[in-house]
């Protein structure tokens, strides 16, 4: 690609520059002293999973989040932005994931609001036909009197990307732009961006997308775990090793798997499962899938691709919109979470902070929450405190959960501590299936291990195991078979003694064909 | 019990008075400096107030009268918000309550002590009921509770209202109310020359029993899971919209009870408006009794001191306006919410100072695949 190199020159101090931004959030750090910097009309693509930190880092720049140390400097000047109102007029504008658009108005009635009170303000009586002007001069179609609501996902980011940029944006954030797009939607906000970046825009790109990111932008950097692990010219570097550096390389390889080709019989299984998100959108559709005793079924897929209203719809938190579940035969579909756990279906959900455990209760009351209502630990409807500490001390020592002792609250707990204690509760029972939400997210390598090694134990007893995650080298080192989820959708099945990361990882995108 | 644990409960225990106590002080503080502003003595003022509310068996008898209908209502929103609840129609449940005992003594008026018994379990189960709408309409539908339970607190006061001044009103009478409770039916005096009556027994039994439900029972631990994290409570297999209506059905209860006894107890007839808003000063005691029995009893005992010391503020210092009790009341709500906002702010900024310690702490295991910046090209 031709003249992509628009590097600053020596000398000149970037456009913008993050310099050993670190923030910290209760149980996680979300940046770990990262510096990054953007030049004039360069596109820096920033790549990682889920958790990795982009999103927070972006957010540092655009004033969303307050940094707890580290500087920003603006053309080489240090800035304080302590408000998204203070980083709009500084000419940094953000395109989030999630439009901030006001669907009862028009798209000029939602840039004239954008822009009040700054110097492009538009009179709304000139109303549609500035902001018509505006769209041609960035090649940006949109119809100015067109409800917002009406519009379509793609037609709705063109009219936040408007909204940015009417403002005189210099410095312009987009967080997973192509996520909601058609790919020909896509193709057409590269060309404009592309046109941004010649125009002098710098472009801070959030992507998942691999190969889009290489196909636009001049530099990327790959973020791990709050870190940020690299930072390339994108001619120097492929998709291959872009993926690698995003997951990263198990330091410690999970102990080797006894794979075997014939299974006990089928466990958990379903068919046509749809299952609605929060928003009311098809979250998972035609999903047919079936895991055997001992078996381990890995399912891969990117963020939002549908893992967690699976898991979700499987253990019954969420009614499934069409289809069956079975587990060993009987449906369970209409089941209750309690009674499907009387059945022997475990749950290891994908946020152990919001959905595994309750933070405020005790380690001992976490544990015994499922099954509060049975003998020893309640009669007559009066809790026993003893058989309740009795149950948690043989948890907590059976599971190594590194605590002072269970009348701590567990939300003072480290995420590992906390995963164990999760763990501990699915495990104790008597399980004939187990369904796990990416039960190492954001461990470190030793918490995840151990946490894996408990997963693993139970499939050798004879329990059918479902795991999900975005980490592929996880789902190659644990699971005989993976499922790869795109869009909801399943898009392939994998051996996984024969797939690779590169692989998945290209199906995750969307891809149905697998790689050569 | 490791040294740890003992180290931390102590400091929570300390925070958790000295927030509530440092409110208080601060209102008491601040009132007195509008008294200043109004011309009157504050020393002298808060003198006979505190004569007026403790001075004589006389005075103590009163202020825990005034305490009893603020401490069930109280006690009953506690629970509530345990379940992550706000139950703001309080108000109303007590309203509903004291219509319910009314019409057990009007119907049943020579029962004696069986209709005490019936005339208050009415009360509860009607409280109990109106408490319930708002979580049904929560469970179900999804429609916030702070909205419908407050609605429903109007109509409950206007239906008081109707049935005082048409179906039960008393002919010839000079002021809207219903006919005198019997004296058979009456909540018997505990405490002689005082007008202390057995609904105080009562609300000292309901604040044993809150304990054991929230801290002691299976169905505490699953209210206190839903208001800890909705999401984990369901995926626990907690019943979670069972566990809403139960809540608040449970919190109106305590509210009706409590119209009931004042009914039995105190006022002798439903008279129209007869609470000055012991069910919204609840909420205020709730928070300021950190949700905790104890504390909740003494946040009563505040605010029937409070109400009972009024009195002697009139006569102590005539001029002074006595809604500067009200006045007090409020400025307690408002340093209590400062304090607690404060102290939430340093536990969030803590508790991410720990993560940084230990993400630290853990950087050498991850060793070289996630080390630093690596060169590449």
């Amino acid at each position: 690609m031709a003249g992509k190199m628009k590097t600053t020159s020596p000398g000149q101090a970037p456009l913008v520059a993050l310099e050993a931004i670190t923030k910290a959030y209760p149980g996680v750090v979300a940046n770990d002293d990262v510096s990054l910097d953007l030049g004039v009309g360069e596109i820096h693509a920033i790549v990682g999973e889920n958790g990795a930190g982009k999103s927070t880092l972006v957010g540092v720049l655009n004033g969303l989040v307050r940094p707890d140390s580290g500087r920003i400097l603006l053309a080489g000047e240090e800035i304080e932005v302590e408000s998204p109102r203070q980083a709009l007029g500084l000419g940094f504008g953000y395109v989030q994931q999630h439009f901030s658009l006001i669907p009862t108005l028009t798209v000029a009635q939602n840039v004239i609001l954008a822009l009040r009170g700054s110097p492009e303000a538009i009179d709304a009586r000139q109303g549609s036909r500035r902001v018509r002007e505006l769209g041609e001069r960035f090649g940006l179609r949109l119809d100015p009197d067109a409800r917002v609501g009406d519009l379509s996902v793609g037609e709705q980011q063109r009219a936040e990307l408007l909204k940015a940029l009417a403002r005189g944006t210099r410095v312009l954030s987009l967080d997973e732009p192509n996520a909601l797009l058609t790919p020909q939607e896509w193709i057409e906000l590269e060309g404009v961006l592309r046109g941004l970046a010649e125009s002098g825009v710098g472009l801070l790109l959030i992507s998942h997308k691999l190969d889009e990111v290489l196909r636009l932008a001049d530099r990327i950097s790959v973020m791990r775990r709050g870190r940020l692990v690299a930072t390339t010219t994108a001619r120097e570097i492929d998709v291959e090793r872009l993926a690698a550096l995003m997951v990263g390389e198990l330091v410690e390889a999970p102990p080797p798997r006894r794979r075997t080709a014939d299974h006990g019989r089928v466990a958990l299984a379903t068919a046509d499962l749809g299952v609605d998100g929060d928003r009311g959108e098809r979250a998972v559709t035609a999903v047919d899938l079936s895991v055997a005793a001992g078996e381990v079924l890995g399912v891969a897929g990117v963020e939002g691709s549908g893992q967690v209203e699976l898991a979700e719809a499987l253990c019954g938190a969420r009614r499934a919109a069409t289809g069956t579940i079975t587990l060993e035969g009987e449906d369970i579909g209409r089941r209750s979470v309690a009674e499907r756990m009387g059945l022997g279906l475990g749950h290891v959900p994908a946020d152990r902070r919001n959905g595994g455990l309750v933070a405020t209760l005790s380690v001992d009351d976490n544990l015994v929450l499922p099954i509060i209502g049975q003998a020893p630990f309640t009669r007559w409807g009066v809790t026993r405190p003893k058989a309740i500490a009795a149950h948690g001390a043989e948890l907590i020592e059976r599971f190594d959960v590194r605590v002072p002792d269970g009348s701590v609250a567990v939300g003072s707990l480290s995420g590992g501590n906390q995963q164990k204690v999760v763990l501990a509760r699915e495990l104790s029972r008597p399980l004939r299936a187990l369904v796990c939400c990416y039960p190492t997210w954001g461990l470190d390598l030793h918490a995840a291990a151990s946490i894996r090694t408990e997963i693993l134990k139970l499939s050798e007893a004879g329990v059918a195991i479902l795991y999900m995650s975005v980490e592929l080298d996880e789902l190659l080192a644990v699971s005989d078979r993976i499922l790869v989820l795109n869009r909801g959708r399943v898009t392939g099945e994998l051996d996984a003694r024969e797939a690779t990361s590169e692989q998945l990882g290209l199906m995750m995108g969307g891809q149905e064909r697998s790689a050569a | 019990m490791s040294r740890l644990a003992l180290f931390i409960r102590p400091r929570g225990l300390v925070a958790a008075i000295l927030v509530p106590v440092g409110a208080v002080a601060l209102a008491l503080l601040t009132t007195g400096i509008l008294l200043l502003i109004v011309g009157s003595d504050p020393v002298q003022a808060y003198k006979s107030m505190f004569e007026a509310a403790f001075g004589n068996s006389f005075a103590l008898g009163n202020t825990l009268v005034k305490t009893v209908p603020r401490l069930l209502p109280a006690l009953g929103i506690a629970v509530a918000l345990r379940a992550g609840l706000w139950n703001i129609g309080a108000e109303g449940q007590l309203y509903i309550g004291a219509i319910a005992a009314t019409a057990i003594t009007i119907w049943f008026p020579d029962l004696g002590a069986a209709g005490i018994v019936l005339a208050l379990l009415a009360a509860a189960l009607a409280g109990g009921a109106w408490g319930a709408v708002p979580g049904v309409l929560r469970a179900t539908r999804g429609v916030n509770e702070v909205i419908t339970s407050l609605m429903l607190v109007y109509v409950a006061i206007l239906l008081a209202g109707y049935l005082v001044g048409g179906p039960w009103s008393v002919p010839n009478s000079s002021f809207p109310g219903s006919e005198p409770v019997s004296a058979g039916e009456r909540l018997p005096i505990i405490w002689d020359k005082t007008l202390l009556n057995a609904g105080f027994l009562v609300a000292l039994v309901l604040l044993g029993l809150t304990w054991v439900l929230v801290s002691r029972s299976s169905l505490g631990l699953r209210l206190r899971a839903v208001g800890g994290n909705v999401k984990s409570a369901r995926l626990a297999g907690i019943n979670v919209k069972r566990a809403i209506v139960v809540a608040m059905a449970i919190s109106g209860a305590y509210a009706g009870l409590a119209g009931g006894i004042e009914i039995l107890g105190v006022r002798g007839r439903l008279i129209d408006g007869f609470s000055p808003g012991y069910g919204f000063e609840a909420i205020a005691i709730a928070l300021l009794g950190g949700l905790n029995p104890i504390g909740i009893l003494l946040g009563a005992l505040l605010f029937g001191a409070l109400d009972a010391g009024s009195a002697g503020l009139q006569t102590a210092a005539p001029g002074t306006p006595s809604s500067i009790v009200q006045v007090s009341e409020s400025l307690t709500v408002i340093y209590l919410l400062i304090a607690l906002g404060a102290r939430d702010m340093w536990m969030r900024r803590r508790s991410a100072r720990a993560a940084l310690a230990e993400r630290s702490g853990e950087a050498p295991a991850t060793g070289v695949a996630s080390g630093g910046q690596e060169a590449l090209g």
